[in-house]
């Protein structure tokens, strides 16, 4: 599950609703997509415990119902944490959402990690480059800290970073900034947060 | 020494990251089966030797998967090859190559089957091997190291890839496959200590003894049995068995019936290139294009009841959730009731945004209805194969259809809402001149112009151009290819004369075309070729951007064996051939007299019209017998008929 990216998650839960039963309502037109909007794209090798998306359904079905039909046809690796109804009119996830936090777990111990953490917090700008631009991160930093370490003694980091359409970080692009080879970090999302935080 | 499956697990976890599509190698999905090996005595690593992306949607590893899941005493994983940029990390980090269930290597597995349904994967085969730190030579390994066994269309020829096969299986697997588990099973049982011995003195006789068992199964082929011996003119001359139990012709396996369909395949998270349920309505051809391999090595036609399909849809769907579906033979529109199926699985699926395809349509006006009735999305175009553009050519290749009925399909397709048809072509027939080449230039605007007159400046034409490979088992296995620079000449006349707007013209190259044909028609001396080359870099054959020609051409040239020799040679009619101990079941006279007929222009109808004595009936006559009633497209078989007796009619046929 933890490499199975975006658009393969949005397959894989058109698969897990059909496999239960439950219609999807689907757009018209040339091609029908399930409409299915997941908050917020996943980075292909990150896990998640708290993703959040909306779906429409054809039918008119008890949450229970769902909940229980569901469990049966999840995949190996997704689990479901709350279903709720959601007002049709409500804003779309995505314009709502202001920021993540994750969990940086590093495979590889790093003796100095506080000390680059400060350091890379006392900067003014951290530049960065996504596709040929350069953007400075600094400022979508909300919070590095240290979080205990996990039950394999592996050191962990936990990232609140902005995550709005315009203004986001990625937790890699931080790990960088410290110096550390993102491949050797393994990356956790906890929480999304939105501005009406009722969702999550 | 990283050998264990958690340990592979943890040194994955850094790897996958640094590679493209790591939902490749790491398993894990939605109906794949996972058991305790510690309980399983016997092992099977299936094997596709290509991508993931590609080796999950072969059918017949799904198949093999399934059936050997169900034995309580065996488990089935799957291992693929791994793209480039995961060999270099593997090869750096000296993993072993692992199956995705358990991660545990290859090496580990008691059979590893690859299967090979096209020439152009036997490098990666070899390949797999290497990096599953396993011999590559089957006369270097004992039973301490895994069976190799490998089935599939390219199997048909099993020559080339001999010296790297343990035992190769010809034909259907269904059933043979649990025969040779268990001889495996039994023979394991009596040698248990040998897994892990270090003594040749004992690993060697062992694993001959389980060959020698395993050659004692109808349809399982073990070439280190054989010896090949060639004329003074280099040509091959005749095969010597040196092990008297092992047969001196190996006769393909079949079914009597179709067994029940798969209905639990696994779900993959990353996308397929045929990312849907293939579910098999019939098995076989009657049409009998002189070209086409798989309509001779499949006979007989056999098909699924209406009922049967429209079940395993119906499970498949639910245990998948898959949206689209592919129902997949030869030939779709000579399925016999394919009206019927098709209306009930519009009747049964209609509120489920369910997409059905319908490949290898033939060329007629029910094409479009049942394409009508389905309601495809028009937007994927109406693919049409007429394979030759003149009539005089379709007679030679017994695909007899007349420009007329072509042109009136077309002019349906176009009615009914397409704006692109496809067509495909193949050039270099035998007895092909350049004004048939030329006719696929004027055939094609033919076509660009009903569709203009229907929906002006919207038609399009693709039209793709294959070239003629005299595959083996066919009535063409006598010809000649073409050489590189008619195929050449050819093309540059279509590139000309196709520079149409609204035409879109697209080829195999050369190189691709010959090195299928010198891999398809090879003989034993191909092995050490294919080695060579593969020692060379060459991997990845069926990739247009990754073949190394260079690479093949060094190797023949390293073995001192010309190419041509292969494929470009005038060849008497009595002259054997290689594979000529593989018994697909058709007779060689019937291939060689079809043969005739063709340079004499003669068609061959549809054999559901009249039987014409192919061979199939009195090589199977008691699995004729047993399953009596219409599944089966061959006439039915009374109990005492006699194999002569077919024979005599097929002479005067």
């Amino acid at each position: 599950m933890r490499f199975c990216g975006h658009l393969d998650l949005f397959r894989t839960w058109e698969r897990t609703f059909r496999r239960a039963a439950l219609h999807l309502s689907y757009t018209q037109g040339f091609k029908h997509h399930p409409r299915i909007n997941i908050a917020s794209a996943l980075p292909l090798g990150f896990t998640s415990s708290n993703e959040i998306m909306d779906v429409w359904l054809d039918s008119n079905i008890s949450i229970e119902e769902i909940s229980r039909s569901l469990k049966q046809t999840l995949p190996p690796g997704l689990s479901i944490n709350q279903i709720s109804f959601v007002d049709i009119s409500a804003p779309s996830l995505q314009s709502t959402l202001l920021g993540s936090e994750y969990l940086a777990i590093f495979l590889d111990d790093i003796f100095d990690l506080e000390e680059r953490v400060t350091t890379l917090l006392n900067q003014t700008s951290i530049q960065v480059e996504r596709r040929g631009k350069i953007v400075d991160i600094r400022p979508f930093i909300y919070a590095i800290t240290r979080f205990p370490n996990d039950n394999k003694g592996h050191q962990q980091l936990f990232l609140f970073l902005s995550s709005t359409q315009e203004k986001n970080a990625r937790p890699d692009e931080v790990i960088k900034a410290l110096g550390v080879d993102p491949s050797g970090v393994l990356f956790h999302r906890q929480k999304l947060i939105f501005q009406n935080n009722s969702q999550s | 020494m990283v050998n264990i499956p958690l340990d592979i697990q943890q040194s994955l976890q850094r790897i996958l990251p640094k590679v493209q599509k790591p939902g490749r190698y790491s398993g894990g999905e939605f109906n794949q089966i996972l058991k305790d090996w510690a309980k399983i005595p016997l092992r099977v690593c299936l094997v596709f030797p290509d991508i993931y992306d590609i080796g999950m949607s072969n059918l017949g590893l799904a198949i093999l998967y399934d059936l050997i899941n169900q034995r309580e005493d065996a488990l089935a994983e799957r291992a693929f090859a791994p793209w480039l940029d995961m060999e270099e990390q593997i090869r750096q980090a000296n993993l072993p190559l692992y199956a995705l269930e358990s991660k545990h290597p290859l090496r580990d597995f008691d059979i590893i089957g690859f299967t090979l349904p096209y020439e152009s994967l036997f490098t990666n085969a070899l390949n797999i091997l290497d990096l599953a730190q396993i011999p590559l030579f089957s006369s270097q390994r004992t039973s301490r190291h895994p069976l190799i066994i490998a089935g599939g269309h390219a199997t048909f020829n099993p020559e080339p890839m001999h010296a790297f096969i343990d035992a190769f299986v010809i034909g259907e697997g269904e059933e043979v496959i649990h025969e040779v588990l268990d001889v495996y099973a039994s023979w394991k049982k009596n040698n248990p200590y040998l897994l892990n011995d270090d003594n040749d003195a004992q690993t060697i006789p062992a694993r001959k003894e389980l060959l020698r068992r395993l050659a004692q199964l109808e349809g399982v082929y073990v070439p280190t049995f054989y010896q090949a011996t060639y004329n003074l003119d280099q040509t091959f001359s005749h095969l010597v068995c040196s092990e008297p139990s092992a047969p001196a012709v190996i006769r393909k396996r079949i079914v009597a019936k179709l067994p029940p369909p798969p209905e639990k395949f696994i779900v993959p998270y990353i996308e397929t290139i045929h990312d849907r349920i293939p579910i098999e309505i019939m098995r076989g051809c009657t049409r009998g294009c002189r070209f086409c391999q798989a309509g001779m090595v499949t006979r007989p036609v056999r098909e699924r009841s209406v009922g049967e399909i429209i079940k395993a849809i119906e499970e498949s769907l639910k245990n998948t959730g898959y949206e689209e579906v592919g129902l997949l033979s030869l030939s779709s529109s000579d399925y016999t009731n394919i009206i019927e199926l098709i209306s009930t699985i519009n009747s049964h699926f209609s509120t489920d945004y369910l997409s059905v395809s319908l490949p290898s349509l033939r060329i007629e006006s029910l094409s479009v209805e049942l394409m009508n009735i389905l309601g495809l999305a028009r937007r994927n175009g109406f693919t049409l194969a007429p394979e030759a553009a003149t009539e005089r050519m379709r007679r030679i290749i017994n695909k007899p259809v007349s420009t007329e009925q072509l042109l009136e399909t077309v002019d349906a397709i176009y009615r009914n809402g397409w704006s692109t048809i496809k067509l495909y072509f193949m050039i270099g027939h035998p007895l092909e001149t350049l004004e048939d080449v030329q006719a696929i230039a004027d055939l094609s605007k033919m076509v660009l112009h009903v569709g203009r007159k229907h929906i002006g400046h919207r038609a399009q034409v693709n039209v793709g151009v294959s070239t003629f490979i005299p595959k083996p088992h066919t009535p063409f296995q006598w010809t000649v290819c073409d050489s590189e620079e008619q195929i050449l000449s050819k093309l540059e006349l279509l590139k000309e004369k196709l520079r149409v707007k609204g035409i879109k013209l697209t080829w195999n190259p050369p190189d691709a075309t010959f090195l299928e044909a010198w891999l398809s028609r090879g003989d034993r001396r191909m092995s050490a070729v294919i080695y060579q080359a593969w020692k060379l870099g060459a991997k990845f054959d069926a990739w247009n951007d990754q073949r190394n020609l260079s690479a093949w051409l060094q190797a023949f040239e390293d073995n001192q064996i010309d190419p041509h020799f292969y494929t470009h040679r005038e060849r008497s009619l009595e002259e054997a051939f290689p594979w000529d101990h593989i018994d697909i079941g058709v007779r060689k006279n019937y291939l060689l007299e079809d043969y005739k007929w063709s340079l004499a222009e003669k068609t061959r109808p549809d054999c559901r019209t009249q039987c014409y004595a192919c061979g199939i009936l009195p090589k199977y006559n008691q699995l004729r017998q047993n399953n009596p009633g219409d599944s089966w497209k061959c006439p039915e078989v009374k109990p005492k008929i006699q194999e002569s007796l077919i024979e005599h009619d097929a002479v005067t046929n």
